[in-house]
């Protein structure tokens, strides 16, 4: 165990009696509870954390927050792994384990360094250039630099955790949980609201926990928790760490995303968290800008809000001897604070003639070397730090002699940039501010405000009474009343001086050397002048071509630079270039917090009939027909596929079978006009209908097409039920409830579904009649129960709706009883049909009896259909309109080369027509072979003993007999086939009507 | 409850043997994850009316003349009466809830009314405790903090993909929901997942 060489030996928001062991790249060190893993290394002296993403060059700790562009590590193995993880977030636990990423065989020794070397050759844009040609190649280049460039790896075993959603809703929600944020939750809470204030750190305080000095007399760290113990206290006040607000959407409609405390028993891993508040108040906080110089990517080199962070909040000394360079007053606090720690600091370096604010002051005061007028013009060393080059800067360029000043430790400042994503994200409007150098928010476009350094203002007790008012207008604006005012918080704050706008560092001394703009993606000042001589003045198209504020860092601490360059390079102003656009997520959000719990077998809801249960006890296997499971065969052991098949439709044609039809569709219709309505909604006529009868009805769309077709049932003499296809249950009943409620509200008619309300089961076969007949309280005889005759009655003691229709050909009848008895009634009848060899049969079988007797389905009303085509032209009725109706006469749906319904058989008799094909006249046609038509259905029929199909035909009425080629381009079967009347099983329909 | 197909008095028998789609998942007996967080009752067997009708205020008087129960007057809100309850479900559309032996029935004769019974259409899950809301937050979009949505409050949304009524009968802790009876497995899934962080356990009520 090393020790930790860089802790200081107090202060801190750590706690040094918990010490934490954690294991980086294979060493075993320690930290302590309240450490960030990169504060961890910092303690023990580890700088070297990353190789970059393309010229693999060393990269340290660069912030101390979700803005760092370098310290990405893997965190974790195997099935927990996650790549691109930011040390600076991550809070350190007892037994971490995190390695460098983009590094091989080691982050000292690196085989891709040799990038570096060859980065002549590896310009802006050098994928594009270089790999174009020959097209076919991409996809083996493609893999070598993926391979070559990057980040980490995702994990390849299954997620061993789980993730969940929460939806949330509030009067305001506070966005970040800095001095700004808890001032304006504080005020919305007092006022009464219902408040969520999300922070993406594992301690709320933002800024404040690096503060030195007082509030209110007492230390900024306990004024926080004063704040947040009252927070805490008030019900409707909801403190969200570890919870970056990462997505602003339409109507106030935010996400966050949270890790979840690993101490929380049972939870997730991780929430997502979907807000819809009244007011939101963005109190997002500023992220600092590095300057731009020589190599100033090397580790070591870090914001000096950074360095702040480092010595303040976690006690640790990020070098023994600095340089602070930077081109305005707030990073001076930097220098006083190190000093205070015990670090060294060799020089300030400022490029402004005199550094005039109150602090700067202090700086002198304490006696540390200041270069007015100079800067940086180069770091040196290469694993690290280890001297500044500076030089003399008059009127904007550099000059006189090199000064080599040595140093472990470079902190930097270039001024600091409002995080305006959410409020772009928002669609709000940004506006330059000259005297910050930074955009700003200008107009809100949704129930939004900025508050604090998110809309540029810095100044600690500004911060906090910015957003206390923020707070309390929100408050206003859900109706409360305004919080009581809040005393001015007593800070003790010298004013700051003004800030030097300071794009880069150009000079002629460092010409062979990397300047980055962009330490990520590896973009230097060179890419983005040589991207603007090639013509890309637009800041999309720089983003795009030479990847700046791309990556996991979205560009937090580049984007202000590259768009100031580009706007001096190309001699524009810097409102005029503008920005990116700032999308969400905010900060990376992992794949399995937006999964959720909908994942695996809960990626959807299930529907299960009343009788699943029995169907999964006798070894169903289950097929989807929408979120239906529905039965698709029953195998005994030792069948075939084919043989379940053909044992079930066999049973049904010789002897009896049991379908479970419950997913069917089922409307009640009940009305003084509803017999009107059915007229309307279907082709054919419904005022001849008796009661006590059934009919097949089918329906058009509003273009002609058909819609869906079902057999409607007269209960009473003002009471039908209508029965749709499962598939369009939910459209059909939507649609007539559509027509009724826009277009004919006139008409006295009401719809229930009652598809839940009753399990329906069809019961065919020849000895169909006897079985029900042994548990149905009424005669169910020809006479009493006709072909499409419908009665009432207890079946196996149950209140029954038996319907004598078929779908199969044979003698059926259709048994709807309350679902709660459907598994009784069910059992009862395989009870009762057992001596007369009754089958229960699946989907499977339903569709080759359907296809034997050439009724349509779904495959055929694939909306391209009209009656005509499926050869149902005698169900429109001719003296009455129905829906759809004049759309038929259209000269288009009336054209005689039409695709019409048709049967298809082999003329060899067995091979297997394969869904799908296409007929063709001439199988050996070149290309392209003219379609005649294609083949929709196909079975192996058991009763015909072959191969059968239905099909949609070109002119297909007259080709019977024709024989034609079904082709499949996907099975690559060719087959000759014979056209055929659609119905291939008892044509006169005298099985059904059981004679 | 009387039942049209029959016309006559369903014996208590046959109510008897109804099978809940829950019957094997909502079981007191389940050993459920400790902790007292949840409780989740299935309110089995119901009686179900499906109502549909003008909403004017002859209907209103007939349905009060013959129910013995006002029909809510406001969108998304419920009437508990000795009866039952009536629930609203759109502008011309309410639900009649009620234990099985009610007097109410397909068969009642209100002007202009549809009566449908759908008792066997929905089961109905009640979700009880400290934790009902925050619970119910990780799939209800809807807000059921008592301000926005006190007692008798009745809305149609979604939890997890199912289609749902969610019922707040008087109090902040007893939340019912409804859902059509295919869904039944799937809501009792996500309800126990749900509920696994604060700990449940199931009863019969």
């Amino acid at each position: 165990m090393i020790l930790q060489a860089y802790r200081l030996p107090q202060g801190g928001f750590i706690d040094r009696n918990k010490p934490l062991r954690f294991r980086f790249n294979g060493r075993d060190l320690q930290g302590y509870a309240g450490d960030s893993l990169a504060s961890a290394l910092i303690a023990n002296g580890v700088h070297l954390v990353g190789r970059s993403f393309k010229y693999h060059r060393p990269r340290g700790i660069f912030s101390a927050g979700s803005e760092e562009p370098n310290a990405l590590v893997q965190l974790e193995a195997d099935a927990r792994t996650e790549p691109n993880m930011r040390a600076t977030q991550i809070e350190l636990y007892e037994g971490l384990s995190a390695t460098s990423q983009n590094c091989w065989p080691a982050v000292g020794m690196d085989i891709g360094a040799v990038n570096n070397t060859l980065s002549r050759l590896l310009p802006a844009g050098f994928y594009y250039k270089t790999f174009m040609w020959p097209p076919s190649w991409w996809m083996k280049y493609e893999h070598y630099i993926r391979k070559a460039s990057g980040l980490g790896v995702s994990a390849h075993d299954p997620d061993p955790d789980f993730y969940e959603h929460r939806h949330a809703h509030c009067d305001v929600l506070v966005a970040g949980g800095g001095p700004a944020g808890l001032g304006a939750a504080l005020a919305a809470a007092r006022a009464g609201a219902r408040v969520i204030l999300a922070d993406e750190g594992f301690q709320p305080g933002g800024s404040l926990l690096h503060e030195t000095t007082a509030i209110d007399g007492m230390p900024a760290t306990a004024w926080t928790r004063h704040i947040l113990a009252e927070l805490a206290s008030l019900p409707e006040v909801s403190v969200l760490t570890r919870s970056t607000v990462f997505g602003y959407f339409d109507h106030n409609f935010l996400t966050i995303a949270e890790t979840v405390s690993p101490h929380a028993p049972r939870a997730p891993r991780q929430r997502i968290w979907k807000v819809r508040a009244q007011r939101v108040v963005l109190a997002t906080g500023a992220t600092e800008r590095p300057l731009v110089f020589a190599d100033n990517d090397r580790p070591g080199i870090m914001l000096a809000s950074a360095a702040r962070t480092y010595v303040n909040r976690y006690g640790v000394r990020p070098g023994n001897r600095a340089v602070v360079f930077t081109n305005n007053d707030s990073a001076y606090l930097a220098a006083l604070d190190l000093h205070r720690s015990g670090v060294s600091i060799a020089a300030t370096v400022d490029p402004r003639p005199q550094a005039n604010g109150e602090i700067a002051t202090q700086v002198r005061a304490a006696g540390i070397r200041m270069l007015s007028g100079q800067v940086v013009v180069r770091a040196r060393g290469t694993r690290h730090v280890n001297a500044a080059e500076i030089m003399r800067y008059e009127n904007g360029r550099t000059a006189g002699a090199v000064e080599r000043v040595d140093c472990d430790l470079l902190c930097i400042s270039g001024g600091w940039s409002p995080a305006v994503h959410l409020f772009s994200q928002s669609k709000g409007r940004l506006r330059y501010d000259e005297t910050l150098t930074s955009f700003v928010p200008a107009a809100s476009a949704q129930a939004e405000q900025s508050a604090g350094a998110a809309r540029g203002v810095y100044a600690l007790a500004d911060c906090i009474s910015d957003g206390y008012a923020a707070g309390s207008q929100a408050a206003t604006a859900c109706g409360l009343s305004p919080a009581p005012p809040l005393a001015e918080p007593v800070v003790d704050r010298p004013s700051p001086g003004t800030i030097l706008p300071l794009w880069r560092v150009d000079t002629d001394h460092t010409r062979r050397a990397k300047s980055f703009v962009d330490l990520q993606n590896d973009v230097t000042t060179a890419d983005l002048a040589l991207a603007a001589r090639e013509g890309y003045v637009s800041v999309e198209h720089l983003k795009r071509y030479t990847t700046l504020g791309m990556g996991t860092d979205q560009g937090k601490t580049s984007n202000i630079n590259g768009l100031a360059i580009l706007a001096e390079i190309n001699a524009a102003q810097i409102p005029a270039v503008g920005t990116t656009t700032f999308r969400p997520p905010y900060t990376p959000v992992t794949l399995g917090a937006l999964a959720g719990a909908e994942v695996g077998p809960h990626f959807d809801p299930v529907r299960a009939s009343a009788m699943h249960g029995w169907h999964q006890q006798a070894g169903a296997r289950f097929i989807n027909a929408g979120l239906w499971k529905r039965p698709q065969f029953y195998p005994h052991p030792g069948e075939s596929l084919q043989q379940t098949i053909n044992r079930e439709v066999l049973a049904v044609r010789r002897r009896a079978g049991l379908v479970d039809v419950s997913t069917l569709g089922k409307i009640d219709i009940k009305g003084r006009d509803a017999c009107v309505f059915l007229e309307r909604v279907y082709t054919n006529r419904w005022r001849n209908l008796a009661v006590g009868k059934a009919r097949y009805g089918l329906m058009l769309r509003e273009d002609g097409m058909v819609f869906d077709d079902g057999t409607t049932t007269r209960i009473a003499e003002e009471h039908f039920l209508m029965t749709t296809t499962t598939a369009n249950a939910v459209r059909v009943m939507s649609t007539l409830e559509y027509w009724l409620q826009v277009h004919w509200r006139d008409l006295d008619v009401r719809l229930t579904s009652v598809t839940e309300q009753w399990a329906a089961m069809a019961l065919a076969g020849p000895a169909s009649r006897k079985v029900l007949a042994r548990v149905a309280s009424a005669d169910v005889g020809d006479d009493a129960l006709p072909y499409l005759g419908y009665r009432e009655m207890d079946v196996a003691g149950f209140p029954a709706r038996v319907f004598r229709i078929s779908f199969s050909g044979e003698l059926a009848y259709e048994i709807n009883v309350p679902a709660d008895y459907g598994l009784a009634v069910w059992e009862a009848l395989l009870e009762a049909g057992q001596s007369s060899g009754i089958t229960p049969y699946g989907t499977e079988a339903m569709a080759v009896l359907r296809i034997e007797k050439g009724h349509i389905a779904g495959m055929e009303l694939d909306g391209r259909t009209t009656p005509a085509d499926l050869g149902l032209e005698k169900m429109i009725a001719a003296d009455k309109d129905c829906i759809g109706k004049r759309s038929l006469a259209l000269p288009a749906l009336a054209a005689a080369d039409r695709k019409q319904f048709v049967g298809l058989v082999t003329t060899d008799g067995r091979s297997a027509i394969p869904r799908g094909a296409q007929l063709v006249a001439d199988s050996g046609h070149p290309l392209p072979n003219p379609i005649l038509g294609h083949v929709t259905s196909t079975c192996h029929s058991p009763t015909l003993e072959r191969p059968i199909a239905l099909a949609l035909l070109s002119r297909g009425r007259e080709r019977y007999g024709e024989k034609l080629y079904a082709m499949s381009p996907l099975t690559g079967a060719n087959m000759q086939v014979e056209v055929a009347h659609h119905v291939f099983y008892d044509p006169e329909g005298k099985r059904l009507r059981g004679c | 409850m009387c039942f049209t197909i029959r016309k006559g008095n369903v014996s208590v028998a046959v109510e008897n043997q109804r099978i809940s789609a829950l019957a094997e998942l909502a079981v007191p007996a389940i050993p459920a994850v400790p902790g007292r967080g949840i409780v989740l009752w299935q309110r089995h067997p119901l009686a179900m009316l499906n109502l549909r009708g003008p909403g004017d205020r002859a209907f209103r008087d007939g349905v009060r003349q013959v129910c013995g129960c006002e029909l809510p007057s406001s969108p998304n809100s419920s009437n508990v009466c000795e009866e039952g309850e009536i629930l609203t479900l759109g502008p011309n559309e309410w639900l009649l809830v009620a234990d099985p032996d009610t007097r109410w029935s397909e068969n009642m004769k209100i002007a202009c009314a549809t009566l449908t019974d759908v008792s066997h259409a929905r089961v109905v899950v009640h979700v009880e405790g400290e934790k009902a809301r925050e619970m119910l937050a990780k799939g209800c979009p809807v807000d059921l903090h008592a301000q926005r949505f006190p007692g008798g409050t009745c809305i149609q949304t979604s939890i997890a993909k199912i289609g749902v009524i969610i019922h707040k009968l008087h109090n902040e802790n007893d939340i019912a929901i409804y859902a059509a009876r295919s869904y039944a497995g799937s809501l009792w899934h996500w309800l126990t997942a749900s509920a696994a962080e604060y700990g449940y356990h199931v009863v019969a009520r």
